[in-house]
């Protein structure tokens, strides 16, 4: 059984992005770049992510990651970090084990070169 | 085997195949991408037809009222009529009142079969090229349209309206839309209703058809302005007042407000944030300027309310 499925599906990641996304936005290593971004549109990507790195029904591809940030000036490494640290919060918020947030956050590594595009 | 009518066509969808993929064996194109209901790309709309309960997994309670389905995910287990959700359109109506509700606003009425939910927005052409959009102030219930449209002397849609348009004309309408409208079902809830300018018709509709329904919990209801001379419908809202213990009408100016104790002096976004810290719970609504109504969707957010309740309608200004 996937974590996803274990949380409760679908609903249960509408609360997850619930608490992910304002961690973001209130997060002063990232959150400029997420200023005048549509809220509706990137709450939508987000809930993209999360399903995917829960193990929910996805299909993720690297390019959309790679397009969707290129455009980020500045963006590096530590960037990448404070999103994965902020996914932790918002798991053990919601319940989820150690072990377990451990494997989410090597499936949101996995993605860091996408999103570094390199 | 289900029979579905999209357009002037009539497609057999076998059981166990999505209508999506009938639709494209069908040669008839439906945006898609993902195919697992996670990119949205495929929704269409359902016409008075039965939707399967999983073509609407993960839509929000706004699309799910508007019969908005997931083509990807829908096995038709009966017969259904569909159509591409951004499919516009436009509808006959005939104007059948107009009265200038101060010297910014005129408010005119029209008679049409189209459907709407009280706060989604409509476009009025005068021609085939010429149209605008506006927020719908009625509820079904009233049995007309009403719009309230900011008086410009050089608007091509409204100094069309209040000089050449006569009360029996004839015009049309787009097809209701925007997720902006009561939605039954959470009547406990406190809705926070803020709008600026004629943002305010969207909220008068939302907050009448909450109160037609029996909503029990707190509305409030904020109108902003300039100067208290710009505010409209404040005899109706202090009225709907008096008569609903739990409707709450807020009055929000720039200047001027020593005129009058009941008046609030300030930005409209710090007065909102203010008076109500803990969102959690609640249902925001939120109409008019760009700029107002991404801050306050941002602060709404961030003070407890979840990211499906605050629900927002920007009036970009024509050029």
């Amino acid at each position: 059984m996937s974590l996803y499925e274990k949380l409760g599906g679908d609903a249960a990641v509408d609360a997850a992005v619930d608490i992910f996304y304002r961690k973001v936005l209130m997060d002063d290593r990232i959150n400029q770049y997420f200023d005048g971004v549509d809220m509706a549109g990137q709450s939508q990507k987000q809930k993209a992510f999360l399903t995917m790195v829960l193990g929910g029904p996805n299909s993720y591809t690297g390019k959309d990651m790679r397009e969707g940030h290129k455009h980020l000036t500045g963006l590096n490494d530590t960037h990448v970090d404070a999103v994965i640290e902020l996914l932790g919060e918002t798991l053990k918020e919601l319940g989820v084990g150690d072990e377990d947030i451990g494997e989410v956050a090597a499936l949101a590594n996995s993605v860091r070169d996408d999103v570094l595009n390199r | 085997m289900a029979v579905v009518r999209y357009s002037d066509r009539a497609i057999d969808v076998p059981e166990g195949e999505t209508l999506l993929s009938a639709l494209e064996g069908a040669d008839i194109a439906v945006p898609n991408s993902c195919r697992a209901w996670l990119c949205h790309s495929c929704i269409m709309v359902a016409h008075d037809s039965p939707i399967p309960e999983k073509a609407q997994a993960g839509l929000s309670s706004q699309q799910i009222a508007q019969s908005y389905f997931l083509a990807c995910q829908c096995y038709p287990e009966s017969d259904m009529e569909v159509s591409l959700g951004d499919a516009e359109r436009r509808y006959d109506a005939v104007m059948t009142y107009k009265e200038p509700l101060n010297q910014g606003v005129l408010k005119v009425r029209f008679k049409t079969d189209m459907p709407w939910f009280a706060g989604q927005y409509t476009s009025v052409w005068k021609n085939l090229a010429d149209g605008r959009s506006f927020s719908i102030a009625s509820m079904p219930e009233d049995g007309h349209i009403e719009l309230h449209v900011r008086r410009r002397s050089n608007g091509v849609i409204s100094s069309w309206l209040e000089h050449e348009m006569q009360e029996g004309d004839s015009c049309q309408l787009s097809s209701a839309r925007g997720h902006c409208f009561y939605n039954p079902g959470a009547e406990e809830q406190t809705l926070v209703l803020a709008g600026t300018g004629t943002g305010l018709a969207p909220l008068y509709g939302v907050a009448r058809q909450a109160l037609a329904n029996d909503h029990r919990g707190d509305i409030h209801l904020y109108s902003a302005s300039g100067s208290p001379d710009q505010l409209y419908l404040v005899d109706e809202l202090v009225d709907l007042a008096g008569r609903h213990e739990n409707f709450h009408y807020h009055r929000v100016v720039k200047r001027e407000a020593e005129q009058d104790p009941q008046l609030h002096q300030g930005d409209l976004v710090d007065i909102v944030s203010r008076r109500h810290t803990d969102l959690k719970q609640h249902r925001i609504y939120l109409c008019g300027a760009p700029g107002m109504v991404k801050k306050l969707q941002k602060l709404s957010f961030l003070q407890g309310a979840a990211l499906t309740d605050i629900l927002v309608d920007a009036f970009e200004a024509p050029a």
